[in-house]
């Protein structure tokens, strides 16, 4: 049994401190800007208290509705002397928590894996069957892996001999994961993963306002235009099954359960954008080939780069953090190519993105794709607040407290609208198809970096002769969106690459 | 547009079936010689590259991975597109695992549409044989009887865990998938007015500024 340490950093207290005195006014605002924060919530006991506040856990399960939320058993009632029947997904959750804790944590002996491994099938199926209409999908046991290494102070858990607090460690485990799957991770647990089309079509949205170069790039790599699948198990499993180390997971945990499950989706546009300058001189070392067929890009879009868990200690990866060849491989045993990038200036742009481009907005227009059942439409009601146009035609309906039975009862109604799972946008595909595309981009590449040589001169003809403006302009030119294509164009004039 | 093409042939493969029948296993073990019972469950796709020599040609060959639940399926048309050969996988200790294999094979043809159903070339592996013989739930011949029926499927019982026959079946894939690419180049090669001039006008770059 290994316990899990807390680090009594000075920061950590401070933070602890704060975390604790938001969490008392039940100030969820508070908690959002300490989640972007450098540490985020802090200790491990910090981070437990405010993920409960924050996923409501206290409010879904203690205001029952309707006789139906008898169902959902209270601690006392539940101690194992309720018995389900078997959840009809029970199968397939064994065949991935035999698979599970494969990169973290470290250095744990292989009996102890295996417990961990049945605790895990524990926690999964004991959710699953208090909510049969769950379906269960391949990455929640990721989820469930974050949960259960957050929740527990030792793992794991005891075989005999199990104290008070263990037990009530668990139970706390078992309610905040029944939350998380029925109110941020519903919209994957229905009948198909449809709804999760319609969040991938969003995601394309946000990133073709966000950066219109590198959406063009990413339209690409698929032998038909298509929704952005790289990114899709980042959304599906809230980034758990794409990141190695547990710290910069739960920093994203924090993050993400401090707001509307919609977030995920700004935080992978975020980290596209983040990534996209190694990303494109990547792509660039790929050679040619790279043209004949533009799928060869899919595994830079896929691969997360390493996520660094800043503190304010530590705002910069310390010296020898990035190793490509000893820390955690891939799935494929290949080693990260990308190198680290600090989780809070991720975060920022998030909610840059997010402000800028609001989901309901002009650009993403989260209305024509998402239904009311949604989680992203259903995270608001949980307060209770009559934020909803229909709820305040129906009072009774906007009086109602919502329960964890409320959230049930959305799985597969109007989650998503007819045709929001489609690839239907009018935004345009480009760059070149197998074939026929290689000679005419060759030419264009050819053509702009011709005339792009010739605006250069220019500039420094005139910036020589005093003459700010054209220089002023040029730097304007390069500092806009064309990053990309400075990328690019620098295959064949290296000095561009660097601009 | 043929003859371009010779100096360099990269052939699209995607691996199929049940999760946990050891797709990533077998891939892992052709392109880097390694087996781990510890691969992560694939979501979503990913794929591998392997440059080998068939018939004195040098091809790339590109190994699409992808998940085993079901519901992850329906994702297929974007990655299955413009496949050379499709491998079926299935766990010779599971029975549910073979009896998948038409499901699988049948929504491949859905959704990558080849020109040539009937003809398109599948490979079909049955892993896991390293296991003790009393765990066996699906025979050789019970399998060659399928594989007979579906057009005479090349099949290959394998074991990624000891290196048993992958080498030669993905030999066998490669050579059927250049066969397939061949015949691909063909309707390739008929002249295609739409593409030729369609977005000759479009933008490719800095159009945003």
């Amino acid at each position: 049994m290994s316990r899990i340490d807390e680090k009594a950093g000075g920061w950590e207290a401070v933070r602890d401190a704060e975390v604790d005195a938001a969490v008392n006014a039940h100030d969820e605002d508070r908690l959002r800007r300490l989640s972007v924060m450098p540490g985020g919530f802090g200790s491990r006991s910090a981070r437990c208290r405010a993920w409960l506040e924050l996923l409501r856990v206290e409010r879904l399960q203690s205001t029952p509705s309707s006789p139906e939320t008898t169902r959902f058993a209270t601690p006392e009632t539940d101690a194992e002397t309720v018995v389900y029947t078997p959840h009809q997904d029970e199968g397939q959750v064994l065949l991935d928590t035999r698979r599970a804790f494969v990169t973290y944590p470290r250095d744990i002996s292989s009996d102890a894996k295996a417990d961990m491994q049945e605790d895990l099938t524990a926690l999964i199926c004991t959710v699953l069957q208090r909510h049969p209409a769950l379906s269960y999908f391949q990455g929640f046991h990721d989820i469930a892996t974050v949960m259960y290494l957050t929740f527990l102070s030792k793992v794991p858990r005891p075989r005999e001999g199990a104290t008070a607090q263990d037990r009530e460690e668990w139970d706390t485990l078992v309610r905040a994961t029944e939350v998380v799957a029925l109110s941020r991770t519903r919209d994957g647990m229905g009948k198909d993963l449809g709804p999760m089309m319609g969040m991938l079509k969003l995601l394309r949205r946000v990133l073709a306002a966000a950066d219109p170069g590198l959406y063009r790039i990413s339209a690409s790599i698929s032998p038909v235009p298509t929704l952005p699948f790289f990114a899709l198990s980042w959304i599906l499993t809230l980034f758990s099954h794409d990141v190695d180390t547990l710290a910069p997971v739960q920093r994203i945990f924090d993050y993400l359960i401090a707001r509307n499950p919609i977030s995920a989706i700004y935080l992978a546009v975020a980290i596209l954008m983040s990534k996209k300058r190694q990303m494109l001189k990547l792509a660039a070392d790929l050679g040619p080939e790279v043209r004949l067929d533009p799928s060869l890009l899919h595994p830079l879009f896929q691969r997360l780069p390493p996520l660094y868990s800043d503190t304010p200690d530590e705002p910069t990866p310390p010296p020898g953090f990035h190793d490509p060849n000893a820390e955690a491989r891939g799935k494929f045993d290949e080693p990260n190519p990308y190198t680290p990038i600090a989780l809070s200036g991720i975060f920022q742009l998030a909610d840059k993105l997010q402000a800028k481009h609001p989901f309901d907005g002009s650009r993403v227009r989260a209305h024509e794709v998402l239904g009311s059942g949604s989680v992203v439409r259903t995270y608001v009601l949980e307060l209770g607040e009559q934020l909803d146009e229909q709820a305040k035609v129906d009072e009774k309906a906007a009086l109602k407290a919502w329960t964890l039975a409320d959230a049930e009862a959305c799985i597969d109604k109007d989650v998503v609208l007819p045709g929001g799972d489609q690839l239907d946008d009018e935004e345009p595909v480009p760059w070149p198809d197998r074939l026929g595309g290689l000679a005419r981009s060759r030419r264009i590449v050819t053509t702009i970096t011709i005339g792009v040589l010739l605006i250069g001169v220019g500039a420094a003809l005139y910036r020589s002769t005093g003459r700010y403006r054209l220089a002023a302009w040029w730097t304007t030119f390069m500092r806009r969106d064309i990053s990309w294509a400075r990328a690019y164009l620098g295959q064949y004039v290296p000095a561009l690459r660097d601009l | 547009m043929a003859s371009a093409n010779r100096k360099k042939v990269l052939l699209k493969v995607i691996i199929l079936g049940d999760s946990g029948v050891g797709k990533t296993s077998l891939m892992n073990q052709y392109v880097n010689k390694r087996f781990s019972n510890q691969y992560k469950a694939t979501i979503g796709a990913d794929f591998l590259t392997r440059e080998l020599v068939v018939d004195d040609r040098v091809v790339t060959m590109q190994l699409w991975d992808t998940a085993g639940q079901e519901r992850f399926q329906s994702l297929g048309v974007a990655f299955y597109r413009g496949a050379d050969c499709c491998v079926l996988v299935y766990d010779v200790n599971s029975s549910k695992s073979f009896e998948a294999l038409d499901g699988w094979r049948d929504e491949f043809l859905v959704q990558a549409s080849p020109h040539d159903p009937e003809n398109f070339p599948f490979v079909v592996l049955g892993n896991k044989i390293d296991m003790e013989e009393s765990k066996r739930m699906v025979s050789q011949k019970r399998a060659m009887t399928w594989c007979q029926a579906k057009g005479n499927i090349p099949y290959f019982e394998t074991s990624a865990k000891e290196a048993i026959n992958v080498e030669q079946a993905f030999q066998t894939i490669a050579k059927n998938a250049l066969a397939q690419e061949a015949e691909t180049e063909l309707y390739a090669d008929y002249p295609d007015p739409i593409r030729i001039d369609s977005d000759s006008s479009q933008n490719y770059g800095p159009c945003s500024c």
